[in-house]
């Protein structure tokens, strides 16, 4: 069940926020809690009901080690019971999550890479991904050590699977600390029905679906035109199927972002902001502060510090931000692309800390051009099927398949200037309509406050500011409609982070 | 905050909001997208709703197994009962089919039902084709959509129409450039067809001359084999019988009660193609024996009947005509005599009506209840969805629904037995990735290059005295989808021809 489909915006959300302030009215409070859990996991089961043991079996093993090392903690503090080794669990409990991660993620890969090093012929198990398992594990992860750290700590089962299963959020982010869900949903306050709630997080939800579905999906046609082509691309097409590509993946996790923001708040639950304007960025390290923000927070919290962080040596300071993105790279993904993909944004936040360690600074346009390209090219890598076909695109990119126009100006040129020059122009596999969607839409990402802003989840008082009024009413109108009629017909489109 | 809404009234208002334009797109596309037609463009629709009024007629229905098999006249003569064959497309939502027959039937109407064997593995499917020709500009299946109850078209609206077709159709049908003519041209082609089919004693089987180049369409063939063909979701289904078909008995059973008609099943006609391979690969020998009786089984839960076994309408490779599921004609009357045992047999009841002699007089009744526009122009090529289309000599694809892709550089059309008196030629087509202008040949006369999209040209200074209208194209960089990575089509296509007309003067 997608967040864009008419199922779930008109019949699942509405049904499960209507029982869930019903029987908190009635003061039913854990009835709440559990039919929440239950409808998340139907969500999750809805997909492929086989992998609810997993998640379900990865909860308890994760409820168990926790309140094993809260209850060694508190062992020790109290001092009746001889502290058992608490780091033990913390280890055995990582090696567990990482390990489920692995054997579902990475083991084909693994295998594959195995095969041709080794020229062996192992059998892949071709096993299908469980979805969301990137997530739950690597929020799970944090509990565990959150929970090692004193940070936390959870003795009831059901609110422990609220935490990790919790529907807006499980699919694909935001990460949440336990800390910060569980008071919420204990708040008295949270139990009963917030009509102010509601508006804003349905203006958030639907400003999403909009992102989702009007423009994502639009540029994803010709992302998929570009790189799925078997043709060599030229200029304009290599850098028409990059940008789609960046601007697809811009609003389709920003809008989903959103939804998960906005149906979470029906709930009077804030979820942690995810995503941040990143194409407003103005260094390699800014992106990151604004891209998938709760997923750099992981990175930076459980693996960055632990491997020492910036507290050794320059050049080991250098090693672990490097190893951090690489491995941040190959979490979206079981391939060597990804690995790339990774191993260039690590490299590029060593020179950024290069540069700024060596006070030289960049005024804030060139800066900023060169951010959003190095992401716009460092996302061929994220998008294409292989290495040749990231190089494919580069190469066209970079002009060396020669320039191609529209079919309408190519025959321009063909009658007009190509009899002087001798250089025929080929029609390009791009429409020129993309050029509108571009220009338009790279705008809005650039200049314009974003859905956060504007719903008010975000500090911002500017004109574009979500007010109650016609327009609003309009706006969620129409576009809740049109998700209703958008999707017909065409092959559903998941969203692109489902898949990591 | 001054001015604004209260919160709950704002999140109602919304709701409210999200139904109101749910309700104006339901009343855009009921009343703007979907072509009325006083004549239908199908002469299988004008024969049902034309001979509504008769009572005990027979009508046979299902996929084009029943009209490429079944000879309406023969039965119609034996039984004494007017006798019309409805089958279209075995692709064709079975509950659509019968919605589109409750309104016509009576009392003691018998529908013998000849469902291909994807009905019964598959629920309704809405197949691409089917929702665009519901949708198309000449209403080619406009009829079905017209006789659906209203919770049935919200839903088919809601759940079965792209979006960007019905604005499409919206803006098409209604915009300035109306397609009122196109209809009007459209009715009144239908109406002298239709009138000369009547007199012509023709039912609604479809009598086609033997395919030229039979062994190529054999060798396309080839690449899947007959259990593949006409099994693929049979076994797809594991060989169970779907809840989609338990529903639609289900919907039978209620036409049943409210019309009084009688409803029985018969087996689809099956033809081995290059070999004698139908039901004998090793998973049919073993299956289809029990999965015909469970079909039977459950088709009799539902109180109707069955006749005769599947084996019966299994015809040898010297029967092929073009598909697994299509006799030739000589093949007919094997068929048609055991269908007629197998009725005698089952108590059909006789009865002494001529439907030579009612018919045209149940036509001439129908239109006088019609507001019929007669108009001068004709239609030239209504498309078809023959492949053997004669008029199409060289470099055209096979038909789609609403017309043909180009092949290639240069396409060739050669229509015969034109109207002299024709002035105007007007062509209408489309344009894979881009619209370049197409060269222009009308009887040897170069045109020039033109964006053919709806084009009239004037045939002044033309020679078409001899009743012939030859037209080359010649297409700008035509390309294959699978060259723009848009699917694995090979074909190279540039002009899509929907339709080619000839007109009168201007004005």
């Amino acid at each position: 069940m997608l967040f864009s489909s008419p199922l779930y915006i008109f019949l699942f959300l509405p049904i499960v926020v209507s029982i869930y302030f019903w029987l908190n009215a009635r003061r039913l409070v854990v009835a709440g809690k559990a039919w929440l859990v239950i409808s998340s996991l139907f969500f999750y089961g809805y997909w492929d009901y086989h992998y609810l043991l997993l998640i379900v079996v990865s909860m308890l093993v994760n409820y168990a080690l926790g309140n094993a090392i809260s209850s060694a903690v508190a062992g020790s503090v109290d001092g009746r019971h001889r502290p058992p080794s608490k780091k033990a669990m913390l280890i055995f409990g990582v090696l567990f999550n990482l390990l489920l991660l692995s054997y579902f993620k990475y083991f084909d890969f693994f295998l594959a890479n195995i095969n041709v090093v080794f020229e062996q012929n192992f059998p892949m198990l071709d096993l299908l991904l469980p979805l969301a398992i990137s997530f739950f594990t690597f929020q799970q992860i944090a509990y565990l050590v959150d929970s090692y750290r004193l940070e936390t700590r959870e003795y009831d089962f059901l609110n422990y699977c609220l935490f990790v299963t919790f529907f807006p959020q499980l699919i694909a982010g935001p990460i949440v600390h336990h800390s910060q869900m569980m008071p919420q949903f204990d708040s008295v306050w949270n139990r009963l029905l917030r009509w102010r709630n509601v508006a804003q997080g349905s203006f958030i939800f639907a400003m999403g679906l909009f992102k989702k579905i009007v423009i994502a999906d639009s540029f994803a046609v010709w992302a998929d035109q570009g790189f799925d082509s078997e043709q060599a691309l030229s200029f304009f097409d290599a850098w028409g199927a990059s940008l789609s590509y960046s601007f697809q993946l811009y609003y389709d996790f920003s809008g989903y972002c959103d939804m998960a923001i906005g149906a979470a708040l029906l709930f009077n639950i804030r979820l942690p902001i995810n995503f941040n304007s990143p194409y407003k960025a103005l260094d390699i390290q800014d992106f990151w502060r604004r891209w998938h923000i709760t997923l750099s927070n992981w990175l930076r919290d459980y693996l960055y510090i632990p491997l020492g962080g910036n507290r050794g040596k320059v050049s080991r300071t250098y090693i672990n931000l490097f190893l951090t993105f690489l491995l941040g790279g190959l979490w979206h993904g079981a391939g060597w692309t990804f690995v790339v993909w990774g191993a260039l944004h690590g490299m590029a936040l060593c020179v950024h800390r290069l540069w700024t360690r060596a006070g030289f600074k960049m005024a804030a346009f060139p800066a900023w051009l060169s951010t959003f390209i190095f992401a716009n090219v460092a996302w061929i890598f994220f998008r294409a099927e292989s290495l040749e076909d990231s190089m494919r695109v580069l190469k066209g990119m970079a002009g060396i398949n020669g320039i191609a126009f529209s079919s309408s100006y190519a025959e321009v040129w063909n009658q007009a200037v190509a009899p002087a020059f001798s250089v025929s122009a080929e029609p390009m596999l791009m429409p020129v309509i993309l050029l509108y969607y571009l220009s338009c839409f790279a705008t809005i990402a650039f200049f314009l406050p974003n859905a956060l802003q504007i719903g008010g989840y975000l500090p911002y008082r500017g004109v574009w500011a979500f007010k109650r009024g016609a327009i609003a009413l309009l706006f969620i109108s129409g576009v809740l409609f049109y998700s209703l009629v958008a999707g017909i017909h065409t092959t559903p489109s998941t969203f692109l982070y489902f898949n990591f | 905050m001054p001015n604004l809404m209260r919160a709950k009234t704002f999140s109602l208002a919304y709701l409210f909001g999200v139904i109101a334009i749910g309700g104006l797109y339901y009343a855009a596309v009921d009343n703007l997208a979907v072509v009325q037609r006083t004549i239908d463009y199908s002469y299988r629709a004008f024969l049902l709703k034309a001979s509504a009024p008769v009572s005990g007629k027979l009508i046979i229905d299902g996929g084009s197994s029943s009209i490429h098999g079944i000879d309406s006249r023969k039965i119609e003569s034996r039984f004494g009962r007017l006798t019309i064959n409805l089958g279209d497309n075995a692709k064709y939502p079975l509950a659509y089919k019968i919605h589109r027959l409750k309104p016509y039937l009576k009392a003691s109407d018998t529908v013998l039902l000849t469902l291909e064997w994807n009905q019964y593995a598959e629920g309704n499917v809405f197949s691409k084709e089917y929702v665009d020709t519901v949708f198309d500009e000449r209403g080619s299946n406009s009829f079905y959509y017209n006789d659906l109850p209203f919770l049935e078209r919200v839903w088919f609206i809601f759940t079965k129409v792209p979006f960007l077709l019905a604005v499409e159709r919206i803006k098409t049908l209604n915009g300035v450039d109306s397609d009122k003519e196109n209809l009007d041209r459209g009715e009144s082609f239908s109406l002298q067809q239709f009138y000369r089919r009547v007199q012509g004693g023709e039912r609604g089987d479809s009598k086609r001359q033997a395919v030229v180049d039979i062994e190529a369409v054999r060798a396309r063939l080839l690449s899947t084999s007959c259990d593949r063909y006409i099994l693929q979701e049979t076994i797809a289904n594991d060989f169970t019988v779907s809840k989609g078909f338990i529903q639609n008995l289900k919907l039978l059973q209620d036409t049943e009660v409210a019309t009084g008609a009688r409803f029985i099943f018969i087996w689809p006609n099956v033809v081995d193609s290059v070999q004698n391979d139908c039901y004998q690969s090793p998973e049919a020998i073993a299956r289809m024996p029990i999965y015909g009786e469970d079909i039977k089984r459950v088709v009799n839960a539902h109180g109707f009947d069955f006749l005769g076994s599947y084996e019966d309408s299994h015809f040898d490779k010297s029967c092929f005509f073009d598909t697994y599921y299509h006799l030739l004609q000589e093949c007919w009357v094997e068929r048609t005599d055991k269908l007629i045992e197998q009725m005698e047999v089952y108590g059909l009841a006789k009865s002494a009506v001529s439907g030579r002699d009612i018919l045209p007089q149940l036509v001439s009744d129908y239109l006088k209840s019609l507001p019929v526009n007669q108009v001068q122009i004709t239609d030239l090529l209504e498309q078809s969805t023959s492949p053997d289309n004669e008029e199409f000599v060289s470099g055209w694809a096979n038909p789609e629904v609403w017309g043909r892709w180009s092949l290639g550089y240069e396409s060739h059309v050669l229509i015969t037995n034109i109207d002299v008196q024709a002035q105007r030629l007007r062509i209408k087509g489309r344009y894979h990735h881009g619209a370049e202008p197409t060269a222009v040949w009308v009887n040897g006369t170069n045109f020039g290059e033109y964006v053919l999209k709806d084009r009239t040209f004037d045939l002044q200074g033309v020679d078409i005295e001899g009743g012939v209208l030859e037209l080359r194209f010649r297409h700008r960089n035509p390309k294959s989808p699978k060259e723009l990575g848009l699917s694995g089509d090979t074909r190279k296509i540039k002009f899509g021809l929907d339709n080619i007309s000839l007109l009168g003067p201007k004005g």
